[in-house]
């Protein structure tokens, strides 16, 4: 009894995976590996095993997660355009690697927008400018100030070619101050300076950055994106104080292999928006410092090549990378 | 390579080597190290650090057959001479082999024929290895392996695959 | 007083039933993942970070700081019986516990390993204990000047570690800090040295190059040699094997020293993110070879150089969660995991966890306590299995360590580059040592030159290109001019080695009559 059912289903199984024409009717049909281009216990990673559980869920099929670090972000994305194109395998993208990396960086195996395909953004990792409560700099105009009195400012990121470094570039293009950058090797080193008052300001994610503005010891003047950030209302933006136009933001989306059918692309949409509005999987979102950020391919497409371009320009006009 | 001359001309011939070896290998990062930019020494550049190294290499590679080494003749000397050159190269050729096996077997083959072809290879590298012996040596390592590996650590290594 | 209510509490949290046993759960996979080479501490935290969700944050941190520190113990195992590291911070005990274990005395050595790994904790834990809040601010003190002078004075304390010429030692860390500079420039975001690679963007892996140059280096210098059978493949030598378990007398005696001064600068230097631990476990070899009347003995098999290290790299271990724990500022990539369980949990790391989560600030300190006992439990009895591991002819154990490095080394990342590097650096090793290099400054180098270049250049972009930034600040002047009393006294001893190269020929001379 037992082993006819089984047959029956492995015959069920196999023809069903038969008709390649039509994929969409049982997909997902397998377990759905999900790439991180980035080791265990970053954001990238968290938001991974935040989300995953809950698309395992909604989907009925088992969600590995595969973290496969390395350059920047490319040895996981790579892995994804080299995958089936049947929507089973995709992986995050961040902003760095899909609007900065393409103008900076000549040795990329894959070219982000062509080889994958977008499927939404995830979330939103707002970025802060803070410094040493004993700089007594207390505003984002203080800090222009002062760059101006003393010849120039420092600040330092969690490395080049990230949205944090573009942001420093572009507050200082467009305020016309000597900003310098200092790149670290991630967070922590960048912290640790700051905190030591080695180096005068930091660009950081707000989580990062929040519990020592809490406990007194740095000072935020300010968060990069247009809009203030739910994690930390009461930091202006630096629209609002007073640099008119500035917007940089640093954001996860999800990518799948270019090739994939538009259906399939939309159903894996429509599992992961449903998955980000979920009040529970938001809920731990926010508590980890980053904001849901859900689109439809379309919106998650026309941002990454928007913010593309306009980072490409400021990239070449700002003399960049060293090179 | 395989067989060294002990002795103080052996040990005097040896750092020469050495020293031009360092010198060699400074000199080809000051030539890679001009494909970035040098920069200030307020804003270095990307080429900055390797060419002080490369030169730091070179000076160094100098003084090495200059001051030269008075160990050797020591222990690890002493047993070069009693293995022969053909068995040296034998079991060179056999690990070095048994990891290049291994290299491509995990991507084209799985956890199972990698491990075993590694270690199959490589103990054919001691002398006292028979092909019977060499064999069994793997099965049982490759079954050890996949115990440990892929039941106990849950590694995301697949015991057969192909392509 | 108001660290014993704190600790006694600490404890009570330690000893709950769930915590206690996810704690020595975390303990012997690390000590395991210790001993089988090849297989890093982040390996095996990323395959057992997803059990955390399921567990309580402060079991969760238990178990994944346990293997931390688990493996630092194991690591030290396959350093002295087989001369391959398990993690960087072993390498120094490789270089005198690998010779004794050739001389029969492995017992001796890894009861000295116990008996040191075990007191660099305790004097770790005590000081975290009372000073964490403290240390903290010592942390952050060291700025890009003070890191670039504490790391000049590790390179060229770690070029005195070996046997031979310290000249060429320093060409081995010079090198090491060449091959430090492939990948990513994190100043500039520049590719270096990778020659289109895509995985070298991220740098050449240490674990590769570790095993290669250790382990593959050491297997292709040994196969068929015949007196590398060890003392013990005879029964009667086995017999003395398992007899050597116990320390050989006096040993404890001459180690107290060396692991009372191991365990400080061990403790001190373990606070600073990343660099700390590997320079002070090199700064203790380093130091006892200097202060030792018979120098000569280090890298034959002294028994203070296994103990020195050991007590240095365990109390690090320790120490090292301060600025985890008090700043939330991860010092390496176990640490950041760590702290990402932490977010996975809802609890934001920062300064104010050690106020709002006491439970996991003191619990964890005390399950430190516990887990190190049950590492000593657990490891004294399996002195003897790991000794009679030994008597397994050697051509059965080289090909079992090399699949395990194969495959260790194969599962960081999947990539056969990484496999690559291996081969790559196993040749390295092999024809370095043929011209008598030591592959131990050479790793130095390697792991500490990233950390070296950008503090250097970071310094100077703060400074403006101003050299004199160096010497300005007082850590930063002590460490240099400390540096440059040893490099006089490496040059006055180098004139001595000119001196010896002579003598020492006439000397074998008269030895071969």
């Amino acid at each position: 009894m037992f082993r006819k059912a089984l047959l029956s289903t492995v015959v069920g199984v196999l023809t069903a995976a038969m008709p390649l024409g039509n994929v969409m009717a049982d997909y997902p049909d397998k377990p759905l590996r999900f790439y991180v281009g980035f080791p265990p216990g970053g954001s990238t990673d968290t938001v991974a095993r935040i989300i995953g559980p809950a698309l395992e869920k909604r989907m009925g099929q088992t969600v590995v997660l595969d973290n496969r670090a390395g350059g920047g972000g490319y040895v996981g994305l790579e892995a994804v355009s080299r995958a089936d194109p049947d929507g089973h395998t995709f992986g995050f993208g961040v902003s760095g690697a899909l609007t900065v990396a393409p103008t900076l960086r000549d040795d990329l195996s894959i070219d982000p927008h062509t080889d994958l395909v977008p499927v939404s953004g995830a979330v939103i990792n707002p970025l802060v400018l803070a410094v040493h409560k004993d700089k007594g700099i207390n505003t984002l105009q203080e800090y222009i100030d002062a760059a101006r009195e003393q010849g120039g400012m420092t600040y330092g990121t969690a490395g080049p070619g990230t949205a944090m470094h573009l942001a420093g570039e572009l507050l200082a293009k467009m305020t016309e101050t000597d900003l310098t950058h200092i790149g670290y090797r991630g967070n922590g080193p960048a912290m640790s300076d700051v905190l030591g008052g080695h180096v005068d300001s930091v660009i950081l994610d707000v989580t990062t950055l929040k519990p020592h503005v809490e406990e007194g010891t740095l000072v935020a003047l300010g968060v990069t994106s247009p809009q203030r950030t739910e994690l930390a209302p009461d930091y202006p933006t630096f629209q609002e104080s007073g640099v008119d136009g500035y917007d940089v933001s640093s954001w996860f989306g999800v990518l799948t292999t270019a090739g994939t059918p538009p259906d399939v692309v939309a159903k894996l949409n429509e599992h992961i928006v449903a998955v980000l509005k979920d009040p529970e999987v938001s809920r731990r979102l926010l508590e980890a410092g980053l904001e849901p950020a859900p689109s439809t391919p379309e919106e998650f497409k026309t941002m990454i090549m928007s913010q593309f371009t306009t980072y490409a320009e400021l990239i070449k006009s700002a003399d960049l990378g060293g090179n | 390579m395989f067989a060294t001359v002990p002795g103080r001309s052996g040990n005097w011939r040896r750092d020469l080597l050495a020293g031009v070896v360092i010198v060699l290998l400074g000199l080809l990062t000051i030539i890679e190290a001009q494909s970035y930019p040098t920069g200030t020494l307020a804003r270095m550049g990307p080429g900055y650090f390797p060419v002080l190294m490369g030169s730091a290499l070179v000076f160094l590679g100098l003084l090495i057959p200059l001051v030269g080494d008075p160990s050797g003749g020591d222990d690890e000397q002493a047993d070069d001479m009693q293995v022969n050159a053909v068995d040296r190269t034998r079991g060179f050729l056999c690990i070095v082999g048994g990891l290049f096996a291994f290299l491509l077997l995990a991507r084209f083959g799985g956890m199972v024929p990698a491990a075993f072809t590694l270690v199959f290879i490589s103990a054919l590298g001691d002398k006292s290895h028979t092909v019977n012996s060499a064999a069994l040596l793997a099965l049982v390592l490759t079954s050890a392996a996949v115990i440990v590996f892929a039941w106990g650590l849950q590694l995301q290594f697949p015991l057969f695959q192909w392509g | 007083m108001d660290t014993i209510t704190n600790m006694s509490y600490g404890l009570s949290v330690a000893l709950q039933p769930d915590n206690l046993v996810w704690s020595i759960f975390g303990v012997l996979v690390g000590n395991l993942i210790g001993v089988l080479p090849g297989i890093g501490v982040l390996t095996a935290i990323s395959i057992l970070l997803p059990l955390t969700y399921a567990m309580s944050p402060v079991a969760a941190m238990m178990m994944l700081a346990g293997i931390y520190y688990g493996a630092q113990y194991g690591g030290g195992i396959t350093s002295i019986l087989l001369n391959l590291p398990g993690t960087p911070t072993n390498v120094p005990t490789c270089l005198d516990g690998n010779p004794l274990a050739r001389q029969g005395k492995a017992g001796s050595a890894l009861f000295m390993l116990i008996l040191s790994s075990f007191s660099g904790a305790i004097v770790g834990i005590t000081i975290l204990m009372l000073f964490a809040p403290l240390l903290a601010k010592v942390a952050y003190s060291f700025g890009p000047a003070e890191y670039f002078a504490m790391i000049t004075l590790g390179l060229v304390a770690g070029s005195t570690l070996a046997k031979g010429s310290p000249v060429k030692s320093l060409a081995m860390v010079v090198l090491g800090l060449i091959l430090g500079v492939v990948g990513v420039d994190v100043n500039t975001g520049v590719n270096r040295f990778t020659f289109g690679v895509t995985e070298l963007g991220d740098g050449l892996s240490l674990i590769a190059m570790a095993m290669g140059l250790f382990g593959v280096a050491d297997f292709l210098s040994n196969i068929n040699l015949p007196q590398r059978r060890l003392p013990n493949t005879d029964r009667k030598g086995l017999w003395a094997m398992m007899r050597s378990t116990r320390p050989e007398p006096g040993d404890v005696r001459k180690a107290i020293g060396p692991i009372s001064r191991g365990s400080m600068v061990g403790s001190a230097l373990g606070v600073l993110p990343g660099t700390g631990s590997l320079i002070a476990t090199f700064m203790a070899y380093a130091i006892e070879k200097k202060i030792s009347r018979t120098p000569e003995r280090f890298g034959r098999g002294a028994i203070e150089g296994v103990a020195a290290p050991e007590a240095a790299n365990n109390s690090a271990a320790q120490t090292g969660f301060v600025p985890t724990l008090v700043l939330g500022i991860p010092g390496d990539p176990v640490m950041a995991l760590m702290l990402g369980a932490l977010i996975l949990h809802g609890i934001q790391p920062g300064p104010a966890l050690m106020v709002d989560n006491a439970d996991i600030f003191w619990g964890l300190i005390a399950s430190f306590f516990i887990g190190n006992v049950i590492l000593v439990l657990v490891n004294l009895p399996l002195v003897g299995m790991w000794v009679k591991l030994l008597s397994i002819p050697y051509k059965y154990l080289f090909p079992f360590a090399l699949l395990c490095v194969a495959i260790g080394v194969y599962s960081v990342n999947y990539s056969l580059v990484a496999v690559t590097m291996v081969i790559a650096f196993g040749v390295m090793g092999f024809v370095l040592r043929k011209m008598k290099f030591e592959a131990a400054p050479l790793l130095l180098g390697f792991v500490l030159g990233p950390m070296f270049e950008e503090n250097f250049r970071r310094a100077l972009l703060m400074s403006r290109g101003d050299l004199g930034v160096f010497f300005v600040k007082p850590i930063s002047a002590g460490f240099l001019t400390v540096t440059i009393l040893l490099l006089i006294w490496l040059i006055v001893s180098g004139m001595r080695y000119r001196k010896a190269r002579f003598s020492s020929a006439a000397h074998r001379k008269t030895e071969v009559q």
